[in-house]
C-alpha cells in the first residue's frame, strides 16, 4: 500500500454535483422538457391475475391533449426478460411492454400518451376495465404447489439447482449437534427518492434514451431487440440519478418509452409515481430459506445443508443469478468440511423480483447469520467466539472452485468491531425481565467485487490530454448518487499526477462511451472500473513523460508530472501539460491518447462484521435500536466520507429490511404496502449512532488496495439485529421484518418460530 | 381537480360567502391531508376555500365558556400555545406528535378533525375534553355540535357541503386538569397512530376521583371509554401504573375490537399509550 504521498486517494474530496445538487441545479430526467415532448402515463392492472376482456378507451380518448392510447395490441408482440444484459443472453421471456394478461396488481395494461403528464393522468382513470379474473398464485407454498395453474407457460418453479461439496449427510450424521432454521425474509421497496425517469426522442434516424440507469449498454441491447433498431441507431445517456439501490438497473422504463418516441416521433417523457415504483418497477427477491448447520461439541462448523427459495414475482427476471449469488456467498464465509445448497426459483403473481442492493447477500446472511448465532445460544457459546473459531483465512479457496477469496479482513472485523461495541461487556449484561429488555447481535458477512469467475469482466477507458492541459477520461461510468464521478476523478487524478481539477469523467453514452455491458452492477465499479481507470491514467502518464523526455532532453527517470505539467527532479515545473500537447502537435508526435481495456484477475470477498445493541419495548414491540457498529474489510477507502456515507445508508436500509420493510402481499395477490404512508422505512429519529471501524489491509488487485462497500453495507445489520431482538427476548423470531405484531405474538406464544401461513 | 373558483377568505363574512358558492366545495387549510387526497382520488369540479389566510380562525383564548381554539390552529401552535400548554396539556401533547415538524407547520387541528380519519391525533384529546366545535353555514348561521358527534365515521362528518369549522370551545370544567396524550404507531417519530389515546383526571388525597379517557385507532372513530374511566376512580396515584390497572385498558381494547386481527396486538400496545397518559397526568399533578 502506498502511503502518505498520496494526493487525492485516502481523502475525503467533496462530492463534484454536490453544489449542483443542493442548489437544485441539479437536472433529473423528470425535470427534462424538449419542444413538442409529450408524457406517457401508464395503467396499471387493478388485479393481481386476469386476462383483459375488453377496454373502454372512449373517455380517455375524449381527454383534451390525448394523443395516443395503446393497448396490447399496440405494441411489439416480443416477449423479453429485462434481467438479461449480454447480447447472447436469453433468460425465460416473458414480459411485454403492455399485456393483455396481467400477472401481478399493477401490471402494465396500457400507456397514455399525452401533451401533458396531468392530462395523461386524467385519461388513464378513464379507461375501463373488463377483466376475467384468474386464479391468483401467492406464496411459495402456492408456487410450488403442482395443482396451482402455471402463471407462464415454463411454469411456476422452473429454476431448481444443487451445489454441494463434500458429504452432508454423512458427516451431519456424526455431528454432535445440528441447529435447523427456517426464516423468510420480505418483498423489499427500493424507495430511491426519484421515483423512475426515462426521456427518448427519435430524431433523424436515431432513437436518444436518456435514463438514470445502471447499465446504459444493456439498456440498448434491450431496446435493439424489443423495437428490432439496429444497435447504431440507438444511443443511451446516462441522466444524473436521485438513488436506484438496483431498482432501476432492470430497464423497466426503457424500452416502454424508447417504442413511444420512435412510434410517435416526438420526445416522450415516462415517470412513475410512487405507488408505480413499488408495484410496477421492481422489488427485492423475497426468499425462504432453510438452514442445518451441523456442528461438533466444541463448536466447529462441520457441514451444512441450505434450501432456499427465491420468490421472483410475475416474471421471471433474474431467477436465476439471484439463486446462483446466494450459493456464491454461502460457500465463502466459513470453513465446514460440506455444504449442500439447493435453490429454487418461483414465481407468483405479485411484483417482479429483481436487483436490488446486496443482490441476494441480505437474503442469505439473514439465513445463515440467524442460524450462527441461535447455534451459539444451542451450544451456550458466545457468538463471537463461535464465528472466530469458523471464518475463512487470507489464502482460503472457494470451495467451488470459484475465484480465490483474496485479502480477508474478516477476523480484524470481528476483533476490532466487537472491542468498539464493547460485547464482552454487553453479552454480561442480563437482559431484564421487565417491560423493556435489552439483547446485543453480531452478523459476519461476504460480498463479492464485480463478475471476475462468471461473467465477462472488464472494464475500458479512454483518456486524452487536452491542448489546454486538462485530462479527458471517457468510461461507461454510471453513479448512481454514491459518488462514483468523484472517486474515479480522484484515482485518476492520483495515477496521472495532475490536479484533480484537471480532470474531466464523463459518464456512460452508447454512442461514445467505450463498449462495457456490465455498467454499476455487482460492487465492481471502484474494484474494476476504478483499477481500469488508475492503470489507464498511469499508461497516458507514462506516455506524457516519455514525449517530455523528447521534448526537453532530459532523462524520462527524472521527470514527474506536478499537478499542472512535467517536472524535474528539485519539482520546478519545466514544461507545462498545455506545452507538451502543443509541441506534440507540431512534432506531430503519437496522440497523447490512451485507449485501455482491464481484464479483472481477481474477484475477492469483502467482508464485515456488523453488532447491534437493541432495546426491545415488550409492551409495543418497537425495537429502539442503541447502537450498531459497522466493522467493514475495505481494503482501502479511496474517499473515507462517501465510504461512512455508504455505510450510514446501508445500514438505514437493512435495518428497515430487519424491522419495518415489507409490502406484504398478502393470500389473493394483493399488496398491503403501495405508499410510503403504509411501507415505513428507518427515518432519521430512528436511526441509531453508528460507529465505523475501516480494516485497510489493502487487496492486491483493488485500486489503491480498494475493495466494495455500497453493497456490503446493507447485508449484516439485518441479522445482526433479529440476533438482537431474540437475546433480548430469548424468542426466535425468523420472519423479516420483526414488526411490532410479530415481536408481541412471539412473547405471545413462546417462540416467535415461523408458524405456517403466516406470511406469503 | 378543476377549481371552478378559488376562494381566500380573510374574514367571517367571506367564508359565508365562499360557502354559499354554487356546487361542491373543497376546503383546504394546511393540505396536508388534502392534497393527498386529490391526488389520490381526483374531486372533479370543486370550489375551492382556500383557508391559508384566514386569521380570524387562528388563535386560542379563553373566556367564561372556556377555551376557544381557532379552527386553523396549526399542530405547531397548538403545541406551542401557553394557554392549551397549560390548560389543555393532551391536546398539547397530542398535536406535538401529529407527522413530522413539517406536517405540524402546516396541518390545522380543524383539518385534523374534518379529515376523519380513525387515526387523527387531536380527536381523543378534544372529545376527552367534551370539546364542541362551532360550525358556520352559508347562510351565516351557527350551530354547536360535539366533537364526539361531528365526526361520523372514517373520512365522514356530519358537516354539509356548505358548512365549515370556525372554532372548537374545550368547556371550563375540564380544563386544567392534569391529563396525559399516549400514542403507539410503527416507528418513533413521523408515524401514524395504531393505537392513540388521552386522559384528564382529578385527583383528591392521592386518590382518583374523576377520569376521563378517550381512545383512537380503535375502530372507525375515536369514542370516550366510560366504562373504563369509570373503573379507575378510586384508584390510588401508586396504583395507576401498574399491571393490574393497565390490564383494565387491554380489556377495554377487546371490548372496542372484537375479533379484529390486530386485536393481539393493540391489547398488549394500549398498556404503553395507558402508561404513558399516566406519566404526564401523575408529573402534571405533582407539579401543581
Amino acid at each position: 500500500m502506498e502511503g502518505s504521498s498520496l494526493r487525492y486517494v485516502g481523502s475525503s474530496v467533496p462530492r463534484l454535483d454536490g453544489e449542483d445538487k443542493v442548489t437544485g441545479r441539479a437536472l433529473y430526467v423528470g425535470d427534462m422538457n424538449m419542444p413538442g415532448m409529450l408524457h406517457a402515463v401508464m395503467l396499471g392492472s387493478d388485479l393481481p391475475h386476469a386476462r383483459i376482456r375488453s377496454m373502454d378507451l372512449s373517455a380517455a380518448r375524449a381527454q383534451p391533449g390525448v394523443v395516443k392510447i395503446y393497448t396490447s395490441a399496440d405494441v411489439p408482440a416480443l416477449e423479453y426478460n429485462a434481467n438479461d444484459w449480454l447480447p447472447d443472453m436469453h433468460d425465460y421471456a416473458d414480459e411485454r411492454i403492455v399485456t393483455d394478461h396481467p400477472c401481478h396488481q399493477g401490471d402494465r395494461i396500457a400507456l397514455v400518451v399525452a401533451e401533458s403528464a396531468e392530462s395523461a393522468r386524467l385519461a388513464a382513470g378513464l379507461i375501463h376495465v373488463e377483466y376475467e379474473a384468474l386464479p391468483v398464485v401467492a406464496g411459495i407454498d402456492a408456487a410450488l404447489d403442482p395443482s396451482s395453474p402455471p402463471i407462464h407457460p415454463y411454469g411456476n418453479a422452473p429454476f431448481d439447482i444443487s451445489k454441494s461439496y463434500g458429504d452432508y449427510a454423512s458427516i451431519a450424521a456424526r455431528s454432535a449437534l445440528i441447529v435447523e432454521d427456517v426464516i423468510e425474509t420480505p418483498a423489499q421497496h427500493h424507495a430511491a427518492i426519484e421515483p423512475h425517469a426515462c426521456l427518448a426522442y427519435f430524431q433523424d434516424g436515431e432513437l436518444t434514451i436518456k435514463t438514470p440507469c445502471q447499465i446504459t449498454f444493456q439498456v440498448q441491447m434491450l431496446v435493439s431487440r424489443i423495437i428490432g433498431l439496429p444497435y447504431s441507431a440507438i444511443r443511451v445517456i446516462k441522466a444524473l440519478t436521485g438513488g436506484s439501490f438496483g431498482g432501476k438497473s432492470q430497464p423497466v422504463l426503457e424500452p416502454i418509452c424508447g417504442f413511444l418516441a420512435y412510434d410517435l416521433g416526438r420526445p416522450v417523457l415516462m415517470t412513475l409515481d410512487r405507488e408505480q415504483c413499488i408495484l410496477s418497477s421492481r422489488r427485492r427477491n423475497s426468499v425462504r430459506g432453510r438452514v442445518r448447520l451441523a456442528l461438533s461439541a466444541d463448536g466447529r462448523f462441520l457441514a451444512r445443508d441450505l434450501d432456499v427459495i427465491a420468490d421472483t414475482g410475475a416474471y421471471y427476471g433474474n431467477g436465476t443469478s439471484i439463486s446462483m449469488a446466494m450459493l456464491k456467498k454461502a460457500m465463502r464465509l466459513y470453513r465446514m468440511e460440506a455444504q449442500h445448497y439447493r435453490a429454487r426459483t418461483v414465481l407468483t403473481n405479485t411484483p417482479v423480483g429483481g436487483t436490488a442492493r446486496g443482490y441476494g447477500s441480505p437474503q442469505i446472511h439473514a439465513v445463515t447469520e440467524i442460524n450462527v448465532e441461535n447455534a451459539a445460544r444451542a451450544l451456550g457459546l458466545d457468538p463471537l467466539e463461535l464465528r472466530l473459531a469458523n471464518i475463512v483465512h487470507t489464502g482460503d479457496t472457494d470451495p467451488l472452485g470459484g475465484p480465490a477469496l483474496g485479502s480477508v479482513g474478516l477476523e480484524a472485523c470481528l476483533r476490532q468491531g466487537a472491542e468498539r461495541f464493547g460485547w464482552k461487556d454487553k453479552l454480561a449484561r442480563d437482559p431484564g425481565t421487565g417491560r423493556y429488555r435489552r439483547g446485543i447481535g453480531m452478523a459476519a458477512l461476504v460480498h463479492g467485487n464485480g463478475y471476475f469467475g462468471a461473467y465477462p469482466e472488464f472494464s475500458a477507458v479512454r483518456l486524452a490530454l487536452l491542448p489546454d492541459g486538462s485530462v479527458l477520461v471517457d468510461t461507461a461510468l454510471h453513479d448512481l448518487g454514491c459518488g462514483t464521478m468523484t472517486i474515479s476523478t480522484q484515482i485518476a487524478a492520483e495515477a496521472m499526477g495532475v490536479n484533480i481539477d484537471r480532470v474531466r469523467l464523463l459518464e456512460a453514452d452508447t454512442l461514445r462511451s467505450p463498449y462495457e455491458p456490465t455498467g454499476s452492477q455487482a460492487c465492481r465499479v471502484t474494484y474494476v472500473c476504478g483499477e481500469a481507470i488508475r492503470l489507464g491514467a498511469e499508461a497516458l502518464a507514462s506516455k506524457v513523460l516519455d514525449q517530455a523526455s523528447a521534448v526537453l532532453g532530459l532523462p524520462r527517470d527524472s521527470l514527474h508530472i506536478n499537478g499542472t505539467g512535467v517536472a524535474g527532479r528539485d519539482g520546478k515545473e519545466l514544461l507545462g501539460l498545455d506545452a507538451l500537447v502543443a509541441q506534440n502537435i507540431r512534432k506531430r508526435m503519437e496522440p497523447l491518447a490512451v485507449d485501455y481495456t482491464y481484464e479483472a484477475q481477481a474477484n475477492p470477498g469483502t467482508y464485515a462484521a456488523n453488532f447491534a445493541d437493541v432495546e426491545v419495548d415488550t409492551w409495543t414491540g418497537l425495537v429502539d435500536v442503541k447502537l450498531i457498529v459497522a466493522a467493514h474489510d475495505i481494503g482501502r477507502a479511496i474517499n473515507p466520507d462517501f465510504v461512512s456515507g455508504q455505510i450510514y445508508g446501508g445500514v438505514q436500509m437493512n435495518l428497515g429490511y430487519a424491522l419495518y420493510e415489507d409490502m406484504g402481499a398478502s393470500a389473493d395477490g394483493m399488496i398491503k404496502a403501495k405508499s410510503l404512508d403504509k411501507y415505513h422505512l428507518v427515518n432519521a429519529p430512528s436511526m441509531p449512532p453508528v460507529e465505523i471501524v475501516l480494516v485497510e489491509n489493502g487487496e492486491p488487485f483493488g485500486p489503491y488496495g480498494a475493495k466494495s462497500i455500497g453493497e456490503p453495507s446493507s447485508i449484516g445489520v439485518a441479522p445482526a439485529v433479529i440476533n438482537a431482538i431474540n437475546h433480548a427476548l430469548g424468542t426466535r423470531l425468523s420472519i423479516l421484518p420483526a414488526t411490532p405484531e410479530r415481536i408481541v405474538a412471539a412473547l405471545a406464544d413462546g417462540s416467535g418460530a415461523m408458524r405456517a401461513g403466516e406470511r406469503r | 381537480m378543476n377549481a371552478s373558483a378559488v376562494f381566500r377568505p380573510r374574514s367571517r363574512q367571506e367564508l359565508v360567502e365562499a360557502l354559499g358558492a354554487a356546487g361542491r366545495k373543497l376546503i383546504i387549510a394546511g393540505g396536508t391531508d388534502a392534497v393527498i387526497r386529490i391526488r389520490r382520488h381526483d374531486p372533479g369540479a370543486v370550489a375551492v376555500i382556500d383557508l391559508s389566510r384566514a386569521h380570524f380562525m387562528k388563535g386560542c383564548s379563553t373566556d367564561t365558556q372556556g377555551l376557544h381554539i381557532g379552527a386553523a390552529c396549526t399542530m405547531t401552535e397548538l403545541a406551542a400555545d401557553a394557554v392549551v400548554r397549560e390548560q389543555a396539556s393532551a391536546l398539547a401533547q397530542a398535536a406535538d406528535t401529529v407527522g413530522s415538524v413539517q406536517i405540524r407547520n402546516l396541518a390545522t387541528v380543524g383539518g385534523n378533525v374534518a379529515g376523519a380519519a380513525q387515526c387523527a391525533d387531536t380527536m381523543p384529546a378534544l372529545i376527552a375534553m367534551d370539546a364542541a366545535a362551532r360550525i358556520v353555514a352559508s347562510n351565516g348561521s351557527e350551530r354547536i355540535l360535539p366533537v364526539r358527534d361531528l365526526v361520523l365515521g372514517i373520512g365522514r362528518t356530519a358537516l354539509a357541503e356548505d358548512e365549515a369549522i370556525i372554532e372548537f370551545v374545550i368547556p371550563e370544567r375540564y380544563l386544567k386538569m392534569p391529563a396525559g396524550f399516549g400514542k403507539i404507531g410503527s416507528r418513533k417519530a413521523v408515524t401514524i397512530a395504531k393505537i392513540n389515546g388521552a386522559g384528564l383526571f382529578r385527583f383528591e388525597d392521592g386518590y382518583l376521583r374523576v377520569a376521563r379517557l378517550a381512545f383512537g385507532s380503535l375502530g372507525e372513530r375515536a369514542f370516550v371509554a366510560a366504562r373504563l374511566s369509570r373503573e379507575l376512580i378510586g384508584l390510588s396515584m401508586q396504583a395507576l401504573r401498574t399491571e393490574s390497572t393497565l390490564r383494565l385498558f387491554s380489556t377495554m381494547v377487546d371490548e372496542a375490537i372484537p375479533g379484529r386481527a390486530s386485536l393481539p396486538y393493540k391489547r398488549s400496545a394500549v398498556r404503553a399509550v395507558a402508561d404513558d397518559i399516566f406519566a404526564w397526568a401523575l408529573a402534571a399533578q405533582r407539579g401543581m
